[in-house]
């Protein structure tokens, strides 16, 4: 069965139902209303988000569903992320964010999971000085905040 | 890109008492992160340690205020395994190299103390840290960006001390005063740069005591933490989870596994009751629930001791006190309690309030009924004494397991009568209470010498670290698996195993769910290294080990626990997914084989 979305721009997606359910947001709308011909609308995503997202969903359309761990211990959280997602991640920052938002709107967990887990692996190993590089960042602390920075971080040998 | 304004924290009272200009005072930030709610910040969060957590706040000021106003994000404190730095910190030495036709060099010293904080962090906007500066400002700070993050001239300090040098001096004196001054820095950013070559440790513990510093009664942050996880921080300069336990009033939960050198429960216990005695702790006074500690070579350890300590300082350990105290009030009222009910409650309150939970205990010792009653005897009298090592081979099946007999300290052979000679010595081995069978994720209650088979899956069981680090090699290949799927498809058999792919370099069709033991303990160890058919319910990494980023060395290969066998398997390393007609020499069964990744 095919279900078709609408994106912001109105722009239809014709995807396969398996493929939109990995989406719970569309899974659970699919439920509610049933099967129908009426396109859904997706009024947070636009068209470019959501062709990425739908690729995303196609990839990975067999995987088996994500088991929620209810310990949230952090040590579990690992940032490591397989070949493909890396790939389909490297977009510029613009699109990765709204590929987070989409995410988290469609409500597809391992999506939200990759994308978070990419701009955390962005701000890892970083200096902040590196952060606002990568991020563009303008650095408005005012020259007295830095020293106080610097000296809270000096050494007891360097005073 | 969106920019992001925040009306400051500034009441109204505070901006009249201030310039009139700048009363409408906002913080104008263009932050990609605007972009997010806070719960998907806090889960970004969630991925980072807490020193990457630091330098992401000290970045601008909107992002201070976005963290500082998300206590959440401050509830959980991990600290990074030191192993797991060393390759972050080369990753950040050659970003930083690849950026440094722009910025100029940035001194290692100039970058640590960028990396931190400042010394009083307001929460949210309040404080002179919300003044937003104008755009004029920003564009200023933009300007002095390199300069500020490598001073050519003297450090303030310094150029204080040399003008008042200089007040009454001849200029040459002075010259050679900011010759030396100048000389010192370059020494020292020399010796930084070698450290973060080296791995980064100097830099590492300074961050990690400046973190420390940052949370403070006053920025309140100190209150917000619950939770601190620093596991494979086994350096004898990293702070002691001690430190945490005192640092953080509100601690719940304590994680400070693999810390193999580190971690005395002896003396961490004197430390404690010294502590107590001298009034720097109130009696049933902390918060902490739940204490892990466990390392795969624990041996030798006083549970028992260091558990009572624990529960005295606890409020759960008030708690388990008082509980204890009215079962015992309850037996001696025996007619007045005898229904069911009353027994039911005081099981449920004595489940609820057993003290201080640690992730350790002692081996119940062999299976066999009397010998579990005389060990468990043993081990409740006198504590946890140990003469296994958590590393030996196991024995060649068939014969029967027999505890390793070290030497027994003269002072317990003069307490503790010895067993009788009839009876197996006891285990004092310590098992983790997670731990779990690598094939088949069965929980095992027993250590792997007095029981060396799993009892669900038959397969043999392996010392601690090994079994962790063949589930850690099972991941490895789980995830090379994971990519490889997008061109191959696993099979599943009848049984529900599902068997990897052929492509797969670690997959072997022939692996069985039950190990068949050959009698050769070399060929047992070979068994058990070579990757097995994957299962449904495979266990995850264990907690607080290391992950497979941090296996990773520079050159971006994994290096193997099983140095001998370690080619056979590398997925990485040329010719990956076959195995040679000839096997590699085995490790020599009494040789501890060299293992580097935990430590």
């Amino acid at each position: 069965m095919t279900i078709t979305l609408t994106s912001l721009d109105n722009v239809e997606f014709k995807v396969d139902k398996d493929v939109a359910e990995r989406s719970i947001l569309i899974k659970n709308m699919i439920d509610d209303i049933g099967e129908t011909d009426a396109p859904i609308p997706l009024p947070n995503v636009s068209s470019a988000v959501l062709t990425k997202v739908i690729e995303y969903c196609e990839h990975h359309r067999h995987d088996p569903p994500q088991v929620q761990d209810e310990s949230d211990d952090p040590r579990k959280r690992s940032n490591d992320i397989e070949e493909w997602d890396m790939k389909f991640m490297q977009v510029d920052q613009e699109m990765l964010f709204e590929i987070i938002l989409a995410a988290n709107y469609l409500d597809i967990k391992p999506l939200l999971d990759v994308g978070c887990k990419t701009v955390a692996n962005i701000i890892k190993g970083k200096t902040p000085e590196e952060i606002r590089k990568v991020f563009n960042i303008v650095n408005d602390f005012t020259p007295e905040e830095e020293a106080q920075i610097k000296k809270e971080n000096e050494w007891a040998e360097d005073r | 890109m969106d920019t992001y304004q925040q009306d400051s924290g500034h009441s109204q009272d505070q901006d009249q008492d201030q310039d009139p200009s700048q009363s409408t005072q906002r913080i104008e930030q263009r932050s990609i992160f605007a972009k997010l709610p806070p719960e998907l910040i806090l889960e970004i969060m969630g991925y980072l340690d807490i020193l990457a957590i630091f330098r992401f706040l000290d970045t601008c000021r909107y992002h201070r205020y976005l963290l500082l106003n998300l206590p959440e994000a401050w509830r959980k404190v991990r600290f990074v395994p030191m192993s797991e730095y060393a390759n972050l910190a080369s990753l950040s030495l050659s970003s930083s190299s690849l950026s440094a036709s722009t910025t100029n060099t940035i001194t290692a010293a100039a970058a640590v103390s960028l990396i931190n904080g400042l010394a009083t962090e307001s929460t949210g906007a309040d404080g002179p840290s919300a003044v937003v500066p104008d755009p004029t400002k920003i564009v200023f700070a933009k300007k002095r960006d390199p300069r500020r993050l490598r001073p050519k001239g003297p450090t303030p300090s310094s150029q204080k001390k040399s003008t008042g040098a200089r007040s009454g001096s001849d200029l040459e004196s002075s010259g050679s005063e900011d010759d030396k001054v100048e000389k010192a820095e370059r020494l020292k950013h020399q010796e930084n740069e070698r450290d973060r070559d080296r791995g980064g440790s100097r830099s590492l513990i300074s961050e990690t005591y400046a973190v420390l510093r940052r949370f403070r009664k006053e920025n309140r942050l100190v209150d917000f933490v619950r939770e601190v996880y620093m596991d494979s921080t086994d350096s004898p300069q990293f702070p002691s989870p001690l430190v945490m336990l005192i640092k953080f009033p509100n601690l719940e939960v304590l994680s400070s596994r693999y810390r193999r050198h580190q971690t005395s429960l002896a003396n961490d216990a004197s430390m404690l009751k010294d502590i107590l005695r001298s009034g720097d702790i109130v009696p049933h006074s902390l918060r902490l629930r739940r204490w892990e500690i466990f390392h795969p070579y624990m041996t030798q350890e006083d549970i028992h001791g260091f558990r009572q300590v624990l529960n005295d300082i606890t409020i759960v350990g008030e708690a388990a006190a008082l509980s204890l105290l009215e079962d015992t009030q309850h037996t001696q009222d025996s007619s007045a309690s005898r229904d069911s009910d009353q027994k039911e409650a005081v099981s449920m309150k004595k489940k609820h309030s057993q003290g201080i939970i640690l992730d350790i205990q002692p081996c119940p010792g062999l299976i066999t009924p009397s010998s579990e009653l005389i060990n468990t005897q043993i081990l409740v009298n006198n504590g946890a004494q140990h003469n296994g090592g958590g590393l030996h081979w196991a024995p060649p099946p068939g014969s029967t397991p027999q505890p390793a007999p070290l030497p027994t300290p003269a002072s317990n052979i003069a307490s503790n009568p010895p067993p009788s000679s009839s009876s197996p010595p006891p285990c004092t081995n310590i098992v983790w209470s997670q731990e779990r069978c690598r094939f088949c994720n069965a929980p095992q209650e027993r250590c792997w010498k007095c029981v060396p088979d799993c009892g669900t899956c038959k397969a043999l069981r392996s010392p601690p670290y090994i079994n962790h680090q063949t589930i850690l090699e099972r991941e490895r290949s789980k995830l090379l698996r994971g990519s490889a799927t997008t061109t191959t498809t696993a099979t599943t058999n009848p049984t529900g195993v599902t068997s990897a792919p052929e492509s797969a370099t670690v997959a072997d069709s022939s692996s069985n769910t039950t190990q068949t033991t050959s009698g050769n303990p070399s060929q047992d160890l070979l068994a058990f290294v070579q990757p097995q058919a994957t299962y449904p319910n495979r266990p995850t990494t264990p907690p607080g080990s290391i992950s497979l980023t941090q296996m990773l060395n520079s050159t971006g290969q994994i290096p193997t626990a099983y140095p001998a066998v370690g080619r056979l398997f590398s997925s990485t390393g040329p010719g990956s997914g076959s195995r040679p007609n000839h096997p590699p020499p085995l490790l020599p069964v009494n040789l501890v084989p060299e293992f580097s990744l935990f430590d």
